[in-house]
């Protein structure tokens, strides 16, 4: 099929076509004044608006060393993640023995229980078996028992602590509105977070160490203001259900649903329809769904009164996944109160504005722990996966780790400019003189390389943009590399081709025999790079990484066009068997 | 049949390559033992990224001379400190790099638990540092927090002597608070002095490496390249024969090291993006290499290497390099334009990237094209036990053709 150099020629072109068309959002991305850059950092869905309805939406994002923008990595401090954990069931465990009217003499946040007798210490080591499933006994002598958190524990909250932190992390940036900020683990206690187009980094450092805002507040299922509108926005359903109470009666549960995109003029719709006492807040339903909550104005409780939140089982005799939440002194008042006077209604969790959920209250909690039971009819995993989900909700109000700054890099939006703005002129002398160089020394065939080497450099871009990868100045570097590796190639085979006409052959073998003979010299020289690249993409940090990114796009897209793009000019020039070939 | 063609080289002369091998050799073992001198003698000018610390990069409105800059450094208690102009010479800007200390030493911490204590009449504070410019403090908790929390403020304010930026509510039990406190940062602090000192200040850049992610970034950028470096070799181990190899080890060591020389001699800042340069560097050097390799093992004669006479095979990699030597400048000259035009016209860290571009790719050509090969002779003349080479005698290159009709 691709014997014939116009199939070849319309081949490629097709597949300029295509690059052209994934390269669109990146020229737009670039052409963007201050102000667009600005709405675009802002607000997600703000480039998808500027670009055509057919075209994609990724796009080469320039590094932070050429936008500027902060780049920071935290360690997370594990360790104290675990002491503060023991120190936390050390207490609930004294609680709940006085509640038990269990003997002991005193428990250290070491979990070192110390007792009056060795039989007041067994029948506590007994019952702490039977009630504390978290806790293990470690050694004893007489009159002491050294407990300690149970190893799965320990190492869950290894592993959770870093995921946890991330989640907080992420959800306190998503207030600052920094659009593409990525936040990434890095080993095994680090966290690298980059914000693109933020510029203060002692800003972002108390943004990030701020409490989430966690709210408690009750929903109201007894108004039906919303049964009485009118008019719904196109896209919005009124739907009215159900959920079960306590006693076995119905609560009603009558709500908005619509797809995600609608939110703000849902928003504007409800504008002065809502009662005084009530307030709207939105939820999520299935993955692009939303759905109204009617809720109580006043805040019951925030989550700076809840210290703990741990994923536990529904009872003694019941092993389904549960969530506990353990409230401060004075949270565990208000909630007592709360819960008296609310069995049978719905709290909803409000973590940033969002609903994250409204369990129902089934009894009067006075001691300040709750447990909330998820709802039924699922697999044990799937709640168990909704528990952690929801046990990480109620934790993002405070760090569960200590962090530490490890790395703080800003840059400054003037600098990358400049960097760019200079680049740009060293990079057109620079391609500039090459052009011409290949151009004065090959001739047409020279000028056939160029053509070749600027597909190349399409090509790559349109990859990236494809990928939405990020480009640095280390990555221009690689870039450059595979640029100078393009040329190269194209260098062995014209030399080949020269050298086979030197020894009498016709034009149209001599191309023939110089692709055949250059083959394994370009082949070689590609994969070497590219086996480069693998290694240290799989090996290197952040720079060096950006860096074989580009190697390995780079060595791949080359090949092809080094091979494949100016065979079809060759073949093209010499399909008539000519006496001479310019180069 | 007239084939006007343009070149540099024309591969009829058939110079004697040989006659330099020697020479190349020596440098390839010379520019390691001078760079490891340099290192040595006037040391790496190791950016922040493998020494850790803290580095601005700052624009003054006016020019200021580096050793003003230092005086207020060292009147802030940074004496470790490094002031150097940086960029293009009218735009006044300035790399200061300090050892960033912690904010507090135990002294700071000490004291400052005591004035809480006094100040605030409890019993129980515990400050202790998290990270540079953070002090968890943990009191005693209190009936109504807000007003603790502006106490606390109030406190820190007036008698600590650092400025404080925020304090939070980290955490909290039945029987304490914890706050986290957020002093001034260090880059705040001279950003400060020196708008004080000469006027308005850009902070441009600001870098802080923790000492402890530096080591770590140091062993993983050293062995991130020792691996790449090792692949290549197997790849060309495998490619070619266990002969090749060496040259191109002998070649990657005098590159890498030449490179690691023009960081010394040009004292630019070797960081993470520095080894973005010497793989450049490295990596078209290799595929100089890969390509003379290529050629030398298409110009010998096919059959068993093992029975060919040395000075058929000396002959043929002088044959070699003859044939590729119009593709190496070639190359070299594309390469050399785009890194020299860098050099002339970018700015910062383009520009010292262009500069070991630049040298790194003129030393590189030449440990191609003739150390690497010249290695492979010494290979082929020691490993292989054969007698009867004579570098002084003139090559004899045979042609494709001569080859066929079995000359050889």
């Amino acid at each position: 099929m691709f014997e014939s150099w116009k199939t070849r020629l319309l081949f490629s072109g097709i597949l300029l076509g295509s690059a052209i068309y994934l390269l669109i959002p990146t020229l737009v991305y670039f052409r963007l004044d201050e102000s667009q850059l600005r709405e675009v950092r802002r607000d997600k869905h703000a480039f998808a608006k500027m670009l055509p309805a057919w075209s994609i939406d990724t796009h080469i994002v320039p590094g932070l060393d050429l936008q500027g923008g902060v780049h920071m990595v935290l360690g997370v401090d594990v360790e104290k993640a675990l002491k503060d954990r023991a120190a936390r069931t050390a207490e609930r465990l004294k609680d709940y023995a006085k509640e038990q009217k269990m003997a002991f003499s005193d428990i250290s946040a070491e979990l070192l229980g110390t007792f009056a007798s060795t039989s007041e210490r067994d029948t506590f080591t007994e019952f702490v078996s039977k009630k504390f499933q978290e806790l293990r006994l470690v050694s004893q002598t007489d009159a002491q028992a050294q407990f300690e958190l149970d190893p799965t524990l320990v190492s869950s909250v290894r592993r959770d602590a870093v995921d946890q932190t991330i989640n907080t992390i992420r959800t306190r940036i998503d207030k600052m509105g920094v659009t593409e900020p990525s936040i990434s683990k890095r080993g095994s206690d680090k966290i690298q977070i980059q914000l693109p187009g933020f510029d203060n980094p002692e800003e972002a450092k108390s943004l990030i160490g701020r409490t989430a805002q966690l709210e408690f507040q009750m929903v109201d299922d007894k108004t039906e203001f919303l049964k009485e509108l009118k008019d719904l926005p196109e896209g919005v359903q009124m739907i009215t259900s159900s959920y079960g109470r306590p006693n076995g009666s119905q609560g009603k549960d009558i709500f908005l649903q619509f797809p995600e995109e609608k939110l703000e003029s849902v928003k504007s719709y409800l504008k002065g329809k809502i009662p005084a006492e009530n307030v709207i807040k939105f939820g999520s339903l299935g993955p692009s769904y939303l759905r109204t909550y009617t809720l109580d104005r006043k805040v019951a409780l925030t989550g700076e009164e809840l210290i703990d939140a741990q994923v536990s089982q529904a009872g003694e005799m019941d092993s389904r996944p549960a969530v506990s939440m353990t409230f401060s002194a004075g949270g565990a008042r208000v909630f007592d109160e709360l819960s008296g006077s609310n069995i049978g209604n719905r709290m909803a969790i409000v973590l940033e504005e969002r609903v994250d959920s409204a369990p129902v209250f089934n009894t009067r909690i006075p001691s300040g722990r709750a447990s909330i039971t998820l709802g039924g009819g699922r697999t044990h995993e799937e709640t168990l996966k909704d528990a952690n989900q929801l046990t990480l909700v109620l934790k993002s109000g405070a760090l569960p780790a200590p962090v530490t700054f490890r790395e703080e890099r800003s840059v400054g939006p003037s600098l990358g400019a400049d960097s760019i703005q200079k680049g740009q002129m060293a990079f057109l002398v620079g391609s500039v003189l090459v052009i011409l160089l290949m151009i004065f020394y090959y001739r047409i065939s020279g000028f056939f390389s160029v053509v070749a080497v600027i597909y190349n450099l399409i090509l790559m871009l349109a990859a990236l943009a494809w990928l939405g990868a990020t480009v640095t100045l280390p990555g221009i570097a690689g870039l450059l590399l595979t640029f100078g590796i393009a040329v190269d190639a194209n260098v062995i085979i014209n030399e080949r081709i020269r050298e086979e006409l030197r020894r009498g052959k016709m034009p149209r073998e001599a191309v023939a025999t110089g692709y055949r003979s250059a083959f394994t010299a370009v082949f070689d020289s590609h994969v070497t790079s590219f086996i480069a690249g693998l290694v240290l993409w799989e090996f290197g940090t952040g720079p060096v990484q950006n860096f074989a990114t580009m190697l390995i796009i780079g060595t791949v897209l080359s090949i092809f066009t080094a091979v494949f793009i100016t065979r079809i000019f060759f073949d093209m020039v010499t399909a008539n068997n000519p006496k001479e070939l310019s180069i | 049949m007239n084939h006007r063609m343009f070149r540099f080289f024309d591969p009829k002369t058939e110079v004697n390559f040989i006659r330099f091998f020697r020479a190349s050799l020596l440098i390839a073992a010379l520019v390691p033992i001078i760079a490891i001198a340099g290192v040595w003698t006037t040391g790496l000018n190791w950016g922040i990224d493998f020494s850790g610390g803290m580095e601005m990069q700052v624009q003054f409105s006016k020019p200021v001379h580096a050793d003003e800059i230092r005086k207020v450094l060292e009147e802030l208690g940074y004496g470790k400190n490094q002031v150097q102009a940086y960029g293009a010479k009218d735009s006044y800007e300035m790399l200061i790099r300090v050892e960033r200390m912690d904010t507090f030493s135990e002294d700071d911490v000490k004291r400052i638990e005591n004035l809480l204590v006094g100040q605030l009449n409890s019993a129980s504070v515990q400050a202790h540092p998290n990270s540079q410019d953070r002090l968890l403090i943990r009191l005693p908790s209190a009936n109504d927090q807000k007003a603790q929390e502006e106490k606390l403020t109030a406190i820190l304010a007036a008698h600590s002597g650092f400025r404080t930026r925020s304090i939070l509510h980290e955490d909290s039990q039945n029987n304490w608070v914890e706050y986290n406190v957020l002093f001034m940062g260090v880059s705040d602090k001279v950003a400060e002095a020196l708008t004080a000192a000469f006027g308005k200040v850009e902070v441009r850049r600001v870098e802080f490496v923790d000492s402890q992610v530096s080591k770590q970034l140091r062993t993983d950028g050293a062995l991130a390249v020792f691996y790449a470096i090792l692949a290549i070799l197997i790849y060309i181990a495998i490619r070619f024969d266990l002969f090749f190899a060496p040259g191109a080890v002998v070649c990657l060591i005098q590159d890498t090291f030449g490179a690691f020389l023009v960081f010394v001699l040009g004292r630019y800042e070797f960081d993470l993006p520095s080894v973005a340069a010497l793989l450049t560097v490295v990596g078209v050097s290799i595929n100089n290499t890969i390509v003379v390799y290529d050629r030398i093992r298409e110009t010998l004669p096919p059959g068993d290497r093992s029975k060919l006479a040395e000075n058929t095979i000396r002959d043929c990699v002088n044959k070699a390099i003859n044939d590729t030597m119009s593709r190496t400048i070639n190359t070299s000259l594309t390469v050399l334009f785009s890194s020299i035009s860098l050099w002339i016209f970018a700015g910062g860290v383009i520009k010292s990237f262009a500069a070991v571009l630049t040298i790194g790719l003129g030393l590189g050509a030449f440990s191609s094209t003739l150390a690497a090969p010249a290695t492979y002779l010494w290979m082929v003349h020691y490993l292989g036990r054969r007698e009867g080479l004579n570098r002084d005698e003139g090559p004899k290159g045979y042609t494709r053709e001569e080859k066929a009709r079995g000359v050889v």
